[in-house]
């Protein structure tokens, strides 16, 4: 006898997935939804996902429905894998303007450079987080911004789990910046930001192959200290790679030079004229970062950005993932909008000029963590992999969509926020007997 | 002397009038484009220099001001839109529907097709929406240009806590390349602020998005200049934190302010003799706030929390002023009884808070919480970003509304970014509906207009056709970026 609890998600509201101890257990499976896997599998209409034990254990349109399972009819719903924010500073400052809060950055030299990490001090309860979850973001990279040195340092992937264990890959890469904010830093002239890099990877090279001497003080003064030479290893390693912010054409071909120099795994973050050098970029598998949005020419570095610019690296061949829309880090100004929301308008925006619907979601989804060579659970949807998943009221590239409920590694998320109390504390306010303070509790 | 006075009033009335119903009338036509000589106002044959300079000082909106608009629309013919989706910024929604424009004007619209002049061109919009043009209520285009380097910051006159005297449009740049991809997204009207560093920031200007060489001739033809003012943490941080000196506080904000108007009522008790006798770049400011205190400005206030906002209200009491606009409004939701009670628009962002603390509350029901209590609700951009796409950023709000079970269709949605910023801007009888005799300010989309995937495909401004997505010849390239080879949001 099936111990059937159906529900109809259509005509509930995600409070229903705040989390219980009994809806994290068991069996449960999902009906009728269509399911971008984001595999090989392609997109499956009508499809039921069986999850057991915190994994994805069957997907299909023709699963058979376990006796014991718990069943949510998710008719006209549609699932994807959580949204991968590629770049971003959530949880670093949780109010911007607010300084007591805000930890993106050093200005001091002596506690900036590639050993500065953010890890430690990613907030886990900032709001930014808890609403982006709401709204179907789950892997975060979570950078740190230009400081007093040219590399602003070691950047996490975190995921927006509703508990403060989401450090899922505390150094997952060193950002660097080839571009106007880094020429500012050291005195005013891009040529000095390449000598930068030089120096920083000479030195790291150099120590790397004389460590017992440094140690015993008997190589040359480096101008980098020791920790800084010792961040630097894992990009000489290949096991992490190097984030260089960059949007000039010869900016992004200076970057490729360095990276040939010194045999370096790098990602172009920004690239507003990465179309122009897209067959180089291609030919080297470069992969890029980049904010479909970004089409005017707010500095003299992005006078040639282009709106179509996603539509021409697919077409090249280049790798690619997608900011939120407008995203602040790429220029050091920019949106203060919801990152999920600005993904999701990102997609949308590069679709309408005309690139393939599953290269867009793929963009905010899978490619991110293949950029970031992520180490975390799977990312697509497909069986034995950890059920994490956004269930959406439609298509998520359409902003007027929303997420009913999301699911990491097998645990309803509770989208609970601050900003849900204070909407129901002052809606139908004719209602009020009391002042608001007694509502929305 | 008394008789000689009104006389020349009535003249100068007489002329006004004449120019701004030749100005409605559209005496556009098909034959060329009619440019101003480069200093030549049409006022100048009826109205002395010393009535200019009090006119000037006094309300550019008159025709007679030196400051005056030198506006004309763009060439047209007649054209009519036949079977589009049309959302008439009035609430409805007409499923197949046709236009008829003459003269820039909107002539017909409805569901038959109406008897067309010769010359009609026909624009087939099957499958297609129609829309107002878009207004977006806050706007620096020009002001900071782009690129956003030192030699463009022309937004804030940081110099002083009150600098009524300063005029927003004195430092746009027309060539600023932001305005043509703002119109193609279907942006025909804006506001242009001075930034929000000051409590009085000075006046803004209402533009219609044409490429030009001087603002005169994108200034709208009869709309108010508006008052800019700042509540809150921006401008006590430019000027107590930074700089050392009033106000520090939000009370010292709200003395500054009260005091400027104290010297406003005042200084409209002084005869023309009395006035004359005050300095220049004081009589300005006094020009700027009692012209505002007469209703000839409307008056918009960056203000993000509730109670702020309701400080402000009883400071418009005080003084017997009507404000037009709270901006930025992020705990508009807190107060809508209040919005309502008085008449002010709330214009904000979907989804942008907690970039500052007084930002701390913002919740992306904002929009639909305020919609729904009745309030007039505005999505506005203050951004170069957003300006271009506030129809994305109205369905973010659409969408937050659907996930608290509150629907709001498309042509409910469609006012916050067409009639409810011309409400609040001063020119809800010009444009910003759909509606008989209105200018013909009109935007034809690929598609519904709140979803991600349309665009706009052609935008018609006074009935010309100032924008088209599938003809180069249609889509204006600003001096700075022309011979570049990308074009940015064109493509």
């Amino acid at each position: 006898m099936m111990r059937a609890v159906l529900l109809t998600l259509c005509l509930i509201t995600t409070a229903v997935f705040s989390v219980t101890h009994a809806q994290n257990q068991g069996v449960i499976a999902i009906t009728g939804a269509t399911i971008h896997t984001m595999t090989k599998s392609g997109t499956l209409r009508g499809a039921t996902m069986v999850i057991r034990n915190g994994k994805i254990s069957e997907l299909g349109a023709s699963v058979a429905i376990p006796a014991d399972a718990r069943i949510i009819r998710a008719d006209g719903q549609v699932i994807s894998p959580g949204l991968f924010q590629p770049f971003s500073s959530l949880g670093l400052s949780a109010i911007d303007q607010v300084e007591e809060i805000n930890d993106e950055k050093s200005t001091h030299a002596l506690w900036s450079g590639p050993a500065f990490h953010v890890a430690s001090v990613i907030d886990f309860s900032d709001e930014e987080i808890i609403l982006n979850r709401a709204n179907g973001l789950v892997n975060i990279m979570v950078a740190p911004a230009l400081g007093a040195s040219v590399f602003s340092g070691q950047a996490s992937i975190i995921d927006a789990r509703d508990t403060l264990d989401g450090l899922v890959q505390p150094r997952a890469a060193i950002i660097a910046h080839f571009d106007a904010q880094a020429s500012h830093l050291v005195g005013g002239s891009r040529a000095a930001v390449m000598l930068a890099f030089e120096q920083a990877f000479n030195e790291a090279l150099d120590y790397r192959s004389n460590r017992a001497d440094y140690l015993r003080g008997q190589r040359y003064d480096y101008h980098l200290s020791r920790q800084h030479l010792e961040a630097l290893q894992p990009v000489l390693d290949h096991t992490i790679p190097l984030g260089i912010v960059a949007h000039r054409a010869p900016d992004i071909l200076a970057s490729l030079d360095l990276a040939d120099r010194y045999q370096l795994d790098i990602v172009i973050i920004g690239a507003s004229e990465a179309w122009k050098v897209a067959d180089r970029l291609a030919s080297t598998h470069t992969p890029v970062v980049i904010d479909p949005c970004n089409n005017l020419p707010t500095s003299f570095e992005t006078r040639n950005v282009r709106e179509d610019q996603a539509t021409l690296l697919h077409q090249a061949g280049v790798i690619f993932s997608f900011t939120a829309c407008g995203a602040k880090e790429l220029m050091g100004w920019g949106s203060n909008g919801n990152a999920a929301l600005g993904l999701r308008q990102s997609a949308g925006i590069a679709v309408a000029h005309g690139l393939p619907w599953i290269s867009a979601l793929r963009a905010i989804t899978t490619e991110p963590a293949r950029i970031w060579k992520y180490q975390g659970s799977i990312i697509n949807l497909r069986s034995n992999a950890p059920a994490t998943f956004v269930i959406w009221n439609g298509d998520p590239l359409e902003l007027s969509t929303y997420a009913h409920a999301v699911m990491i590694n097998g645990r309803w998320q509770n989208l609970d926020s601050r900003q849900r109390h204070l909407r129901d504390r002052y809606r139908n306010q004719e209602q009020a007997q009391l002042p608001f303070a007694y509502r929305g509790l | 002397m008394g008789k000689n006075k009104y006389q020349r009033l009535f003249l100068l009335m007489a002329v006004g009038l004449s120019l701004w119903l030749a100005a409605c009338a559209g005496r556009n036509n098909d034959s060329g484009t009619q440019i101003p000589a480069p200093g030549v106002n049409k006022g100048t044959r009826a109205v002395s220099i010393q009535d200019r300079a009090t006119i000037s000082a006094k309300n550019p909106a008159d025709p007679d001001s030196a400051y005056a608009s030198r506006y004309h629309p763009l060439p047209s013919m007649p054209i009519l839109i036949v079977n589009g989706t049309i959302l008439t910024g009035t609430g409805e929604i007409i499923n197949t529907g046709h236009i008829l424009v003459e003269h820039g004007r909107i002539r017909f619209i409805g569901e038959t097709l109406p008897a067309t002049p010769a010359n009609t061109t026909v624009v087939q919009a099957g499958g297609k929406w129609i829309t107002p043009g878009l207004i977006d209520a806050h706007s620096h285009l020009g002001d900071y240009p782009a690129p956003y380097v030192e030699a463009h910051a022309d937004g804030n006159e940081l110099t002083s806590p009150n600098t009524a005297n300063v005029w927003a449009e004195h430092s746009i740049w027309p060539q600023d390349p932001q305005f043509t991809s703002a119109l193609a997204g279907g942006i025909t009207s804006l506001l242009v602020l001075p930034g929000s560093a000051n409590l009085i920031g000075g006046r803004g200007v209402v533009l219609k998005n044409v490429p030009a060489r001087g603002v005169a001739e994108m200034k709208f033809p009869g709309a108010p200049q508006a008052l800019k003012m700042a509540c809150g943490e921006n401008p006590k941080r430019w000027h107590g934190s930074k700089n050392q000196r009033f106000p520090s506080t939000r009370m010292g904000n709200v003395a500054g302010m009260r005091a400027a108007f104290l010297d406003a009522k005042h200084y409209l008790n002084l005869n023309e003799k009395e006035r004359a006798a005050i300095d220049g770049s004081k009589r300005l400011l006094l020009e700027t706030l009692s012209a505002t205190l007469q209703g000839e400005i409307t008056i918009q206030i960056h203000c993000y929390r509730a109670d702020e906002m309701a400080i402000m209200m009883a400071m418009a009491e005080e003084f017997g002023f009507h404000i037009d606009g709270f901006h930025h409004a992020t705990e508009a939701y807190k107060i809508p009884d209040m919005l309502r009670h008085y008449g002010i628009c709330a214009a904000m962002w979907p989804d942008w808070r907690g970039f500052k603390l007084e930002a701390n509350d913002g919740i992306e029901e904002n929009i639909a919480l305020v919609h729904e209590a009745g309030a007039c609700a505005i999505v506005h951009s203050d951004s170069a970003q957003l300006i271009q796409r506030l129809n994305q950023e109205a369905a973010k709000a659409m969408g937050a509304a659907s996930r608290m079970g509150l629907t709001i269709p498309p042509a409910q949605a469609i006012m916050w970014i067409t009639r409810n910023p011309a409400r609040m801007i001063g020119i809800e009888r010009q444009t910003g509906t759909l509606e008989l005799g209105k200018m013909a300010d009109i935007v034809i989309w690929d598609g519904d207009p709140f979803s991600i995937y349309s665009r706009p495909e052609s935008v018609f401004i006074d009935g010309a056709r100032v924008f088209d997505r599938n003809d180069p010849k249609r889509q204006p390239v600003s001096d700075f970026m022309v011979g570049v080879e990308a074009r940015g949001a064109f493509q």
